[in-house]
């Protein structure tokens, strides 16, 4: 397990821009509905801040994952989506030359027309009722932050079920970790983030934690967070030395449960992605093993105090 | 009348499977039905609010998970994973929602955490009025409710 880590680690660090890029997952993401519209803004920035500088064969990547966006959009049948794309558009259009920017219009030009045959021809299935509350809630613990938000405002019982106590809890952890005030009173007698990450969603043996209005507190620390920089999609997870995604609480434990014992995930943003792509620079600065836990802390704390 | 180690489950609408007792009890409300009563491991069980179709499909996934859990040889983990995918993408959305709430009902956990992440896969990342239309949700907030979410959720996006 261990070698296999060191050995993931130096593939990573011995890695040219084009694994480095392919490690970002950006075909797999564009193909899995809920996260197309994020691919696409990634491979946007990608396109506008990077192409010009990476090496041919990653040029030809990016620019067939370009062409992918676009004829996975018929599928995707969302306004978000259709939205990315035409900023992916836009992005194309300046950075490719040429013929492949011809190439990548008229995909998107025959995506649109398949796009709007697809959502004329969808028809309405009839209409089953109501998911019982608690089957909710546990369909709510696998949304992200947005997701949930999102969920809560299409009618009353999802509503109620989206304002329970323990998602927004699990949410909490996720986004900031234990060692922030309000879960600190939990965390005592658990000793360590690590350990932490793995009770709280079980709940079971915390009693201080069901008068906390999580919900409460998770929106006032996230807004002075976003009111500083967009919120980020992505993280780095500093154990294996690889890119994540944030916005998956649950396959992104799995993914930090599986590589790494004590899973240390900082919040990145786009431009540091780019920075690693180009550059394999970890996104904090130092990335020895025996990092004490305050200086792990120390990006995550940029995000989580507004100042 | 089931031969020994065999159950019978019989569904809302009369249909009767004849099923392994280790199938049969990855679904914990049945386990201590039959753990409590030894006369309904000799007769047969009903499944309350399940019909005949949604059972069939219950039985077809703990079939599966019940033989790899006992041969990982044959079924291994990445078998599993492929028959998952292929489960749920099979299911449309009124056998999406009878299956949840039957392996709600019966305990099925495995088939349950399947099933909620299926369905929030199909949520994350849409708007509300998409989230309505595809599962078929009428909006029954009154207009000042619905003003008053407007008005605090911009905060998350």
């Amino acid at each position: 397990m261990t070698s296999n880590i060191q050995f993931q680690r130096s593939k990573y660090r011995m890695g040219t821009p084009k694994e480095r890029y392919e490690e970002l997952e950006l075909f797999e993401s564009l193909n899995c509905s809920y996260r197309y519209a994020v691919a696409c803004k990634e491979l946007s920035f990608i396109l506008r801040e990077a192409y010009s500088a990476v090496p041919k064969n990653l040029q030809s990547l990016i620019f067939q994952d370009t062409l992918s966006a676009f004829r996975l959009l018929p599928k995707m049948q969302t306004q978000t989506a259709i939205s990315a794309a035409n900023v992916l558009l836009q992005k194309a259009e300046s950075a490719f030359p040429k013929r492949k920017m011809v190439l990548a219009v008229t995909e998107f030009k025959n995506a649109m027309v398949s796009s709007k045959r697809c959502s004329k021809s969808q028809p309405e299935e009839e209409g089953p009722t109501h998911f019982p509350e608690d089957v909710l809630i546990h369909v709510f613990s696998y949304l992200d932050l947005q997701s949930l938000v999102s969920a809560a405002m299409v009618c009353r019982s999802w509503s109620s079920a989206a304002s329970d106590n323990h998602l927004w809890e699990s949410l909490y952890v996720n986004f900031f970790g234990c060692t922030e005030k309000y879960a600190r009173v939990n965390c005592l007698n658990t000793g360590g983030m690590a350990k932490c990450k793995e009770d709280i969603p079980s709940q079971s043996n915390i009693v201080t934690g069901s008068n906390i209005p999580w919900r409460d507190n998770f929106k006032s620390v996230y807004e002075g967070v976003s009111s500083k920089k967009s919120a980020p999609y992505r993280g780095y997870c500093r154990q294996c030395n690889s890119i994540v995604w944030l916005s998956d609480p649950k396959c992104y434990n799995s993914h930090t449960g599986k590589n790494c014992k004590n899973p240390k995930v900082v919040p990145i943003s786009m431009s540091q992605i780019i920075d690693r792509v180009l550059y394999d620079c970890p996104p904090s600065e130092s990335s020895s093993d025996s990092d004490s836990d305050s200086d792990d802390m120390s990006v995550f704390k940029l995000w989580a105090y507004p100042g | 009348m089931a031969s020994k180690g065999n159950l019978t489950l019989k569904s809302c609408n009369g249909k009767e499977f004849i099923v392994e007792e280790k199938v049969a009890v990855m679904s914990t409300t049945i386990k201590n039905m039959v753990d409590v009563d030894d006369s309904f491991a000799q007769g047969v069980i009903p499944i309350i609010g399940v019909d005949g179709k949604i059972l069939a499909k219950l039985i077809e996934y703990c079939k599966e998970h019940a033989e790899a859990d006992e041969d990982e040889e044959v079924k291994s983990e990445e078998y599993l994973k492929k028959f998952d995918e292929k489960f749920v993408d099979e299911l449309n959305l009124n056998d999406l929602y009878d299956l949840l709430k039957a392996s709600n009902y019966l305990e099925i956990t495995k088939l349950l955490n399947l099933l909620c992440q299926k369905v929030a896969s199909m949520i994350k990342g849409k708007k509300p009025e998409e989230i309505r239309r595809i599962f078929n949700i009428k909006n029954d907030f009154t207009p000042e409710e619905e003003e008053e979410i407007n008005r605090q959720n911009p905060w998350a996006f």
